[in-house]
């Protein structure tokens, strides 16, 4: 369903050292780098056939996270996503909601994360029972 | 990669007006409303959820954020963006179409959800 997901960056070096470390948690490379017509950089990390994508607003105006929305990264198990929380806040990201670990939930136990990215921008690694 | 995302809405049902008419032009089904009062929709294995904020505070979409739908044709992504526009979107940037560059040749769509929330659908073309 989902191609990609782009979120802005205010930094992009400092949004490539936290993804970097983050992603890569999940097995995720160096992204590519590009730069558009109108001068946004942009990365790009392909992992597991979608793409996380972080670029300097296209407009020229500040970053400015979304109010109701959130990133759920899928992780391969209860002790990846305290990994994906422990590496995200050791990196610039801000622990949110109750500390990482099983939230008992309509399909079962899942294992949830929460933290913002150093723009704010809200962030959920969740792991499902098979 | 991705489990989930979720965006945020105050307006719940002109969200699921809005993503129901998006998602069939997609070959997906209806959200489903869960207990929460939050629009689920369950497709290839993703999940994608409106919602309203949490903190009680007014949902407010992103700068510099967009969400990208795959698209099996440029007749979905042309349905998609109709459907859209048919039921609360708005028409941003160029019209739907082949754009070229640093060489990718893509099919994109843009809208913004009535919310304002920024999606597209895109394709390799």
């Amino acid at each position: 369903m989902l191609n990609h997901i782009m979120i802005g960056s205010g930094d992009i070096e400092k949004s490539k050292s936290f993804y970097n470390a983050v992603l890569g948690v999940l097995g995720a490379g160096e992204p590519m780098a590009h730069v558009n017509d109108t001068g946004q950089t942009r990365l790009f990390y392909n992992h597991d056939g979608s793409t996380f994508s972080i670029s300097e607003p296209i407009n020229g105006k500040p970053v400015e996270p979304s109010n109701g929305s959130t990133i759920g990264f899928l992780c391969s198990s209860p002790e990846q996503v305290v990994e994906l929380h422990d590496v995200a806040i050791a990196n610039g990201g801000t622990s949110i909601e109750d500390p990482p670990g099983p939230r008992d939930g309509s399909m079962g136990v899942m294992h949830l994360c929460y933290f913002t990215d150093p723009d704010g921008h809200k962030i959920c690694g969740i792991h499902r029972p098979a | 990669m991705f489990s989930h995302i979720m965006v945020g809405a105050d307006d719940i049902d002109a969200a699921k007006k809005f993503y129901d008419a998006c998602f069939i032009a997609l070959g997906g089904r209806e959200g489903s409303v869960d207990p929460k009062g939050r629009v689920m929709y369950i497709k290839d294995g993703s999940i994608f959820i409106v919602t309203k904020p949490i903190d009680g505070n007014p949902a407010c979409h992103a700068n510099g954020g967009t969400i990208g739908f795959a698209v099996d044709s440029a007749e979905m992504a042309e349905a998609w963006h109709a459907a859209g526009l048919a039921n609360g979107g708005t028409a941003i940037e160029d019209p739907p179409g082949i754009r070229e560059g640093g060489g990718m040749k893509m099919h994109l769509a843009y809208l913004r959800d009535p919310a304002g929330n920024k999606i597209c659908t895109m394709m390799r073309a």
